[in-house]
């Protein structure tokens, strides 16, 4: 019993040891054409039977991860980057510190009927004066000498303007209107008063003059 | 496969070389955003951008003109106004855009005028080549 099975496993050790050789031989056929990092020769194929396998592709780098990473790069990029399209600006001249930037309908003045002679009594006051409370409400300075809102003071600004549309205005296009936010105001309010009183046709807006001295900080 | 990965380095490179520069100049803030539209498009012209950066509280935490940023402070004040002026150096005429949030209390953004108005001082710029403009959102307001 125990002899015969001694003799089963002679039988089969010749043929595994073939089978053990012949991959061998075959390996040691690919080996040296086609380690990582040589150059092949000019026109080296794999041999046909490695053609497919891992050792036949050996040569070619993997691209796929890479471009994976390129893409998901370009794309956080193109995300993540925006730009100033959506922005617009109001210029003011410096030298009066006055927005010199005409509304875009700028037809006021053009074919006007003859205006009225200005009443010297009413313009007593160089600058429309619009004081703006940390709420939002304007305090017009003479000679309007009311309370706004920034919608209403829109509407009064546009109606009080003399041009073809409202031949009995009280101010002139060039007529200064001085804007003097409060401390704490925000910045969003003063500029909607500013951006009033230029889209009603005002050319001569801008903020008060400087009440600080040089960098000197709130 | 080659040509592919060449496209997408270029543009990898764009973005990254844009992002830099558009984030050296704007700061991330919410505009003000004025109902009607009297503000305009801003023309290709050369520019100064100044940030007033806020502050929780409705303050600003500083400024910054390009990748410099300054203290809200005297100090901090005189040295915007120098660099306002090197900036304008050698321009023939030069706008100042002023960026604030629209949260920012108007006594922040006051000395950033002040401070483009004394640059010209400073520099000995007349008056009436440069300008201030105020950056706003475009568009018509939801309110």
């Amino acid at each position: 019993m125990n002899n015969a099975g001694s003799q089963v496993q002679h039988a089969n050790a010749p043929g595994e040891a073939r089978q053990a050789l012949s991959a061998l031989n075959a390996l040691a056929a690919a080996l040296p054409e086609a380690r990582i990092g040589r150059r092949p020769r000019r026109g080296w194929r794999a041999p046909r039977r490695l053609r497919g396998t891992s050792l036949g592709a050996a040569i070619s780098t993997n691209m796929t991860p890479m471009i994976d990473v390129v893409f998901q790069l370009l794309v956080f990029f193109i995300a993540t980057t925006h730009y100033a399209t959506d922005e617009r600006v109001i210029a003011m001249d410096l030298s009066r510190r006055i927005a010199v930037t005409a509304p875009s309908g700028a037809s006021t003045e053009v074919a006007a009927p003859p205006l009225k002679p200005l009443d010297p009594f009413a313009m007593n006051d160089e600058a429309l004066h619009l004081s703006v409370g940390v709420d939002g409400v304007i305090v017009a300075g003479a000679p309007l000498r009311r309370t706004f809102t920034p919608a209403e003071l829109r509407a009064v600004l546009a109606s009080e303007l003399r041009g073809s549309a409202h031949p009995n205005g009280m101010f002139q296009p060039g007529f200064p209107v001085v804007i003097a936010p409060a401390d704490n105001a925000p910045w969003e309010i003063a500029v909607e008063v500013l951006d009033a009183a230029v889209a009603a046709g005002f050319r001569n807006v801008g903020f008060e003059p400087r009440a600080t001295v040089l960098g000197n900080a709130p | 496969m080659t040509p592919l990965i060449d496209m997408a380095f270029l543009l990898i490179v764009f973005f990254v070389l844009v992002s830099q520069v558009t984030s050296a100049e704007m700061v991330d803030l919410s505009l003000p955003h004025p109902t009607s539209g009297a503000a305009k498009q801003p023309d290709g012209s050369e520019r100064i951008v100044v940030n007033v950066i806020p502050a929780t509280d409705g303050g600003a935490a500083g400024y910054r003109l390009g990748k410099r940023e300054f203290t809200a402070d005297t100090a901090g004040l005189q040295q915007l106004v120098a660099a306002i002026a090197q900036a304008m150096k050698g321009q023939p005429s030069v706008d100042v855009n002023i960026r604030a949030d629209r949260a920012t209390a108007y006594s922040w953004v006051r000395p950033a005028m002040n401070a483009v108005a004394d640059a010209l001082t400073v520099s000995g710029i007349d008056r009436a080549r440069a300008r201030v403009r105020l950056v706003v959102l475009g568009g018509v307001a939801s309110e």
